[in-house]
């Protein structure tokens, strides 16, 4: 297929994902979704607009770090151009959305095959998962955005060994960062992975390294020096205790206890014909459930447990770190081991669907598509930058309490992987399939 | 051209951070008659460290009609008084309180966010207030000793507290030292980081 076919399929799939993702947004009024952090962020822009600073409070808005200003400055952008229209908003996301899947093609493009890239891009932009989420006012898409786009230009820089564009990826990087705070654990698994050397000889290792360093550090030093002046921490966020405090209290719990409920939730919905959800129910309310306790109810739980203790602490975030430091030091295996049953909660969707089966079918066509280029030795220096982002993504993602919505920047690259195991095998048959020219049969023949 | 880039920059990262504007102090004036206002401030003094500042809010929101909250809210507030009693020598309040929370503790509904485990919890966390507030080091012990899930870190920092006041320097080092054990991840009152300091400096004594 020709370079320009090849452009003009990846300008006809952004098309197609924009298109398909504008009329199910227009069809479905959700904007906000409850139990998420939708309303905060809907507050933050509005007081933004307003000229109130960034602040989720009311008079006097006192400033806070609580929350990456990434996405509520866009928002606030978008509510002072579109005089507060929330469905701008969701617009603007589908544009994005419509983007990643065109960055997933090209990135397909470049690892394996136009074939592939195309694919994954429709599997990631057209799945209902994704286009529900372009219409909410919840940052992933923003951000899986700025990071996929960061990994292309990374990839694109290692290749032709320019430190420049290791410099633009950084900066990419740091928005990412200012978007959600985990790109910032990112930052240096991903600049050590881009300075490797791809095809040409570059500059120094550490000189393309540092690019990306320097790049993402221009972008979210600006931040880190307003909430030094604004609250007297010179910090990024003051969200870390949260997430660390709802995971490791469940280090003091026997470590098995929810072993059924995890290989449920990974074998879902396919486990959910063989075992009904209905099973695990214990109570009459829909969350008296035990693949609910698993998911959520759980993480709650040991936050409430020790939000008063937090509370009466000079700082809520310092508090519940060092209770959770307290139990790593008490239980460090356990606390290590229960990174598994995170992983499976950042991965798999619990709920049988048909959204839940699109989903976890694609993480396993992912992790199977993976095992199947490992065993091709088709795994360059290229897919280590997309592979090692992916691990160190899942590695900071399993620190922290974790959520499946947490998994969408991360499906990218999931579903580059599960199109080559949709496609290779369809590419194997139609082979076999293929009538044999006369020519071939008769060089068969002769051998 | 350098310098001017350099100007750009810091031009940019000013332009950035003036937008977070200067920062402002809190209200600190609760009033005197608004129950929420003297429950918050009350809990603003215990972070700032002034305990007795503190219970003297907490009296005023219980004489406000803080128990008759509902009661999620008011077991919490009672567990409060009743810790900043016994931490200001009222012993009689303290066990009042104490069994005031018990009672209001068993009304709160249970769901999948406050299980049977959590309510046992907070009431393990009250008896063994009310058990200090006695001096039964005996309950205390048991409770400290008990197999229960999660273990907790405060009945051993209580039964400790109460060898002390019985002049039993040792076996409060030893109760201390179980309770430096299991802190901070299962210590549950709210004074925990003044009882932490408490317990590190009667260890360090020996």
């Amino acid at each position: 297929m020709s370079a320009l076919r090849g452009r003009l399929s990846v300008l006809l799939l952004i098309l197609v994902v924009f298109v398909n993702g504008l009329a199910h947004v227009g069809a479905s009024p959700i904007r906000m979704v409850d139990g998420t952090d939708s309303g905060q962020y809907d507050l933050f822009a509005r007081n933004i607009e307003l000229d109130r600073g960034f602040s989720s409070a009311g008079p006097p808005y006192d400033p806070t770090i609580y929350r990456e200003p990434g996405y509520p400055l866009v928002v606030a952008v978008v509510y002072r151009v579109t005089h507060e229209d929330v469905d701008a908003v969701a617009r603007l996301q589908v544009g994005l959305l419509a983007l990643t899947s065109g960055l997933i093609a090209l990135l397909g493009w470049q690892l394996l095959a136009l074939p592939v890239g195309l694919v994954a891009g429709a599997l990631y932009g057209l799945s209902p998962e994704m286009v529900n989420a372009s219409g909410w006012v919840l940052s992933e898409t923003d951000f899986t955005f700025l990071f996929l786009a960061s990994l292309v230009l990374g990839i694109r820089a290692q290749r032709t060994g320019t430190a420049s564009g290791l410099l633009v990826s950084g900066f990419g990087l740091g928005l990412a960062t200012l978007t959600r705070a985990i790109a910032g654990t990112l930052l240096l698994p991903m600049a050590l992975l881009l300075a490797l050397p791809a095809r040409r000889p570059g500059r120094a290792f550490g000189v393309r390294a540092a690019a990306v360093l320097i790049g993402a550090t221009v972008v979210v030093a600006p931040w880190i020096a307003r909430n030094w002046m604004a609250t007297g921490h010179p910090t990024f966020t003051s969200r870390g205790g949260v997430a660390l405090i709802k995971r490791f209290p469940r280090a003091a719990e026997p470590l098995g206890e929810y072993l059924p409920e995890a290989i449920w939730v990974a074998t879902n919905p396919l486990s959910n014909l063989v075992v009904p959800i209905s099973h695990f129910q214990w109570g009459p309310q829909p969350e008296d459930n035990r693949i609910w306790d698993f998911h959520v109810n759980d993480s709650v739980r040991y936050m409430n447990r020790y939000d008063a203790v937090c509370q009466a602490a000079p700082g809520w975030d310092e508090c519940a770190t060092e209770i959770s430091l307290g139990f790593i030091r008490a239980y460090p295996v356990q606390s290590l081991l229960q990174s598994f049953f995170e992983l499976v909660k950042l991965l798999f969707a619990p709920l049988p669907g048909p959204s839940t089966l699109a989903h976890n079918g694609t993480v396993w066509l992912g992790f199977i598509g993976m095992g199947m280029c490992a065993a091709r030795h088709r795994l360059d220096r290229a897919h280590a930058a997309v592979l090692g982002s992916f691990l160190a993504y899942l590695a900071a993602s399993s620190v922290g309490d974790a959520q499946v919505r947490y998994s969408e920047p991360v499906l990218p690259i999931i579903a580059l992987y599960a199109a080559v195991a949709i496609l290779d095998p369809v590419t194997w048959l139609a082979r076999r399939l293929r009538p044999t020219s006369p020519a071939r049969l008769a060089a068969r023949t002769a051998d | 051209m350098a310098r001017r880039r350099w100007g750009s920059a810091i031009a940019l990262v000013l332009l950035l951070t003036a937008c977070a504007g200067p920062p402002r102090l809190p209200e600190k004036r609760p009033s005197p008659d608004n129950l929420g206002d003297q429950m918050a401030y009350g809990l603003e003094l215990l972070r700032n460290g002034d305990r007795d500042a503190a219970l003297a809010a907490m009296e005023r929101a219980n004489a406000l009609g803080a128990t008759r909250l509902p009661p999620s809210d008011s077991s919490q507030f009672l567990r409060d008084l009743a810790e900043l009693r016994l931490a200001h020598g009222d012993d009689a309040g303290a066990a009042d309180a104490a069994q005031l929370g018990l009672q209001r503790v068993a009304q709160v509904p249970l769901t999948a966010q406050f299980r049977d485990q959590d309510m046992q919890v907070f009431r393990r966390l009250l008896f063994s207030l009310l058990a200090a507030a006695r001096r039964d080091t005996n309950q205390l012990a048991f409770s400290a000793r008990s197999d229960a899930s999660p273990p907790l870190a405060d009945p051993w920092y209580l039964l400790g507290w109460a060898y002390e006041q019985q002049g039993n320097q040792d076996a409060a080092r030893d109760a201390y030292r179980s309770y430096l054990a299991r802190a901070p991840q299962f210590g549950l009152l709210r004074l925990t980081r003044f009882m932490q300091q408490h317990a590190k400096d009667v260890v360090a004594r020996a």
